[in-house]
């Protein structure tokens, strides 16, 4: 029995202490000061204590990183999974800000920041995490809060709806999950990723390790939501209060990819080639067809919708199979998928900061209520003409360089066909885009009325994430050289 | 056929039950109840491959197991109290009348 | 041996199948209860006291409770009679069968499992909590957090919200803005 360094653990964990002592605290603050003053006032009093939580945890983390590893990969801090770590919570604190608007009325505000904050502080430990059974908790973690956090407005029977489906669909790929990592433990008798690729390379094309890979695929499948476990991400990007819609959308699928890259490219990097030689591996043909459906039907479905929250949930259908071509790419594609996911996941937190302006003074999120935007809040206006125009993928915005470089690597690995749908499915995806820009500045609408301005912590945040996206499209050198260099230091 | 093959058939079988349940069944506890046989179907391969596999000494499946007993009571808290949420709205647990966002 | 493994499986296969097809749902939540029970003599019949234990505490103790009580607050027993399954429940059996066929293919053409001969292993509680304390203690951690988020969760949905409690004694119109 090794002895533990508890001191050690928690140094390394300190972060994720760090963020889980705000949250509490932003309880404790609620009860205590909140309770009484007007619901306005409570927003504004948990969300600042979040807010400031968030701050702090991603300055601690840039400045002053601490590298090691804690039990054989129950914890690994490296450069990359602390440029992660502040990626995730930069995005959280985002969304917290985006909460600050009026859009969806919390009839709690303390519990819902906690709740936000524990599911980053979950993401965090995913990140980290290089032992299955670790993986499995904290992805469960994550889920339960975001589940939560999606049927938290209980005056709307929609949130509820997208909740309870959220969770159906959620549990059943856990479950389907847990029964693969279970026959992993069983043929390879570890949960810990080395090992695994050790103990899969061992087991050669034994049909039990097939089918436990396939069910983990499937697990995390769901969680990026690319087709066909993508059913749930309509419903919950359009039922679910604003801001959990947008974590959901953004650090949870950062996380996901993350991990599931991770697990593919240490774990199943020992899996050989399928049944009948020189094929590729059975994973790699699943994960394959896995992008291609998602990018067509993604893309064709999203055309159709009325609801922009609907047709950010078919985006990010679509732009989940351009994610998994990175992780067809295998360790060449991992820098260009980190790049990808987190420069995706600034634009479409703005987006959805824009649509919760919308929403909150028209009451709904349809295409046509959008009409005449640029006039009301032209900065804002140009700050969604970023969003669109970077996650469909414009130079010389990030989302350009994201894709770009992702494809590359599928190009270099050689999945030619996939590159060619990808680089057809996304000139299609310029066309519904556009037509919400084409709504925001051309859009003709006989309502007039006096819109109320918009907070300042909303302003400010979607300021910043255009100007985030706009930065890191003309300098992609500035995140993607820390990430090459994580990468080196990593060993991948 | 080997005990340890025939716990994986139970389990196999457990699983698929569960899976069938949730699938078909329109009422949302009977499908947290599948899900909840699905989930245990995961533990019993762990507590058997942990029984009869090579390296028991480590306690992997029994601690894995312990830790997913845990996660699935939290999903069945969490899960009840959203049917409960959802039938405040609707007065119906039945899932098939539960569709108000078009898509 | 083979005689409880036997009976054991006969209770947890027909119970599960019971809690997926009984029309009452007090019935199917007490055929689950009954297939998680023999769930728990399965562990403890392959030396896993401490599973098994923790096994009939928390599905027998408590899930099964909870789901009593979540039929009883939804009204649960009008429902029941009509339409139980869905109108495509055809392709659901159709996936679920499928996926049984793969298992089942996979777990007996598998090499990976072929005969080993082990001695009875044993789990002393005195080591897991051991375990627990060491290698496992960042697990527990967060295990305690995902609990602590989950009872927060389930508190805040289930309880009726608060203008719904104060607000529609005093101004009924009010909770309709959603």
């Amino acid at each position: 029995m090794s002895s533990i360094d508890y001191l050690r653990l928690l140094q390394l964990a300190a972060p994720e202490t760090f963020l889980t002592l705000t949250g509490l605290m932003v309880l404790a603050v609620d009860l205590i000061v909140g309770r009484g003053s007007a619901p306005g006032t409570r927003i504004i009093l948990s969300g600042s204590v979040a807010a400031t939580g968030c701050l702090l945890a991603a300055g601690g983390l840039f400045l002053l990183p601490v590298y090691g590893t804690f039990a054989a990969g129950m914890l690994v801090a490296d450069p990359l999974t602390v440029l992660i770590k502040v990626s995730l919570v930069i995005l959280t604190l985002f969304t917290v800000l985006l909460a600050f608007s009026d859009a969806a009325p919390l009839a709690d505000p303390g519990e819902y920041f906690a709740l936000l904050l524990f599911a980053c502080v979950g993401m965090m430990f995913l990140t980290s995490a290089e032992d299955l059974l670790m993986v499995f908790l904290a992805l469960e973690f994550t889920s339960l809060s975001l589940y939560i956090l999606a049927a938290f407005n209980k005056q709307s029977p929609h949130s509820t709806e997208a909740g309870i489906k959220y969770f159906l669909f959620g549990s059943i790929s856990a479950a389907f999950m847990l029964f693969g990592l279970s026959l992993v433990y069983g043929v390879t008798g570890s949960v810990q990723l080395p090992e695994v690729a050790a103990g899969l390379a061992r087991a050669g094309n034994d049909p039990l390790a097939l089918v436990a890979l396939v069910m983990i695929a499937m697990g995390f499948g769901f969680k990026v939501a690319a087709v066909p476990f993508h059913l749930w991400a309509p419903d919950v990007y359009q039922g679910a209060p604003i801001p959990s819609a947008a974590l959901i959308a953004s650090g949870s699928k950062v996380a996901s990819f993350f991990v599931f890259a991770k697990v593919v490219v240490i774990g199943f990097g020992g899996a050989p080639a399928a049944v009948g030689s020189g094929a590729a591996p059975v994973w790699v043909i699943l994960l394959g067809i896995m992008a291609a459906v998602s990018m067509i039907l993604g893309n064709l479905a999203a055309l159709v919708q009325v609801s922009v929250r609907r047709l950010l949930a078919f985006s990010a259908i679509a732009h989940a199979g351009y994610m998994l071509l990175g992780i067809l790419a295998g360790t060449e594609g991992f820098g260009p998928l980190v790049y990808y996911v987190i420069t995706y996941g600034l634009a479409t937190v703005g987006a959805f900061g824009v649509v919760s302006i919308v929403q909150a003074r028209t009451g709904s999120d349809r295409l046509c209520d959008f009409a005449g935007f640029h006039r009301r809040f032209p900065v804002l206006a140009f700050c969604m003409l970023i969003f669109m125009l970077s996650l469909a993928g414009i130079p010389p915005l990030a989302g350009f360089f994201g894709k770009f470089y992702v494809f590359a690597a599928a190009v270099k690995a050689g999945s030619l066909a996939l590159f060619i749908l990808a680089l057809a499915t996304s000139t299609v995806s310029l066309f519904y885009y556009l037509q919400v820009l084409k709504q925001i500045y051309v859009g003709e609408t006989a309502d007039a009325s006096h819109w109320e301005p918009v907070p300042i912590t909303v302003s400010v945040a979607l300021l910043a994430m255009a100007f985030g996206v706009t930065l890191l499209g003309c300098f992609p050198d500035l995140l993607l050289n820390r990430i090459t260099i994580a990468l080196r230091i990593t060993g991948f | 056929m080997t005990p340890l093959q025939i716990c994986l058939l139970i389990s196999s079988l457990l699983f698929a039950i569960g899976l069938a349940g949730a699938l078909t069944r329109r009422n949302a506890i009977i499908v947290l109840m599948g899900i909840e046989l699905m989930l245990n179907a995961g533990n019993l391969n762990f507590i058997a491959f942990w029984r009869f596999g090579p390296n028991p000494e480590a306690l992997t499946g029994i601690m894995f197991v312990i830790f997913s007993i845990g996660i699935a009571a939290a999903e069945a808290a969490v899960g009840l109290a959203l049917i409960i949420a959802l039938y405040r709205h609707y007065k119906t647990t039945d899932l098939d009348q539960i569709n108000s966002m078009k898509g | 041996m083979s005689v409880t493994l036997c009976i054991l499986a006969i209770l947890i296969l027909g119970g599960a199948g019971a809690a997926m097809a009984l029309p009452r749902l007090i019935h199917c939540a007490l055929a689950l209860a009954l297939s998680m029970a023999g769930l728990a003599g399965l562990y403890l019949q392959m030396n896993a006291q401490f599973v098994g234990f923790a096994q009939a505490l928390v599905y027998i103790g408590a899930v099964a409770i909870l789901i009593v009580f979540a039929i009883l607050l939804t009204g649960g027993e009008g429902t029941a009679e009509v339409g139980r399954f869905y109108g495509s429940w055809r392709m659901g059996v159709g996936i679920a069968l499928g996926v049984l066929g793969v298992l089942g293919l996979a777990v007996l053409s598998s090499r990976a499992l072929a005969g080993q001969a082990v001695p009875v292993p044993e789990a002393q509680v005195r080591e897991i909590g051991d375990l627990l304390m060491t290698d496992y203690v960042l697990a527990l951690e967060v295990i305690g957090l995902l609990l602590t988020a989950a009872l927060l969760g389930a508190v805040i949905l289930a309880m009726p919200s608060a203008s719904a409690r104060t607000g529609s004694a005093t101004h009924p119109a009010k909770d309709q803005d959603a």
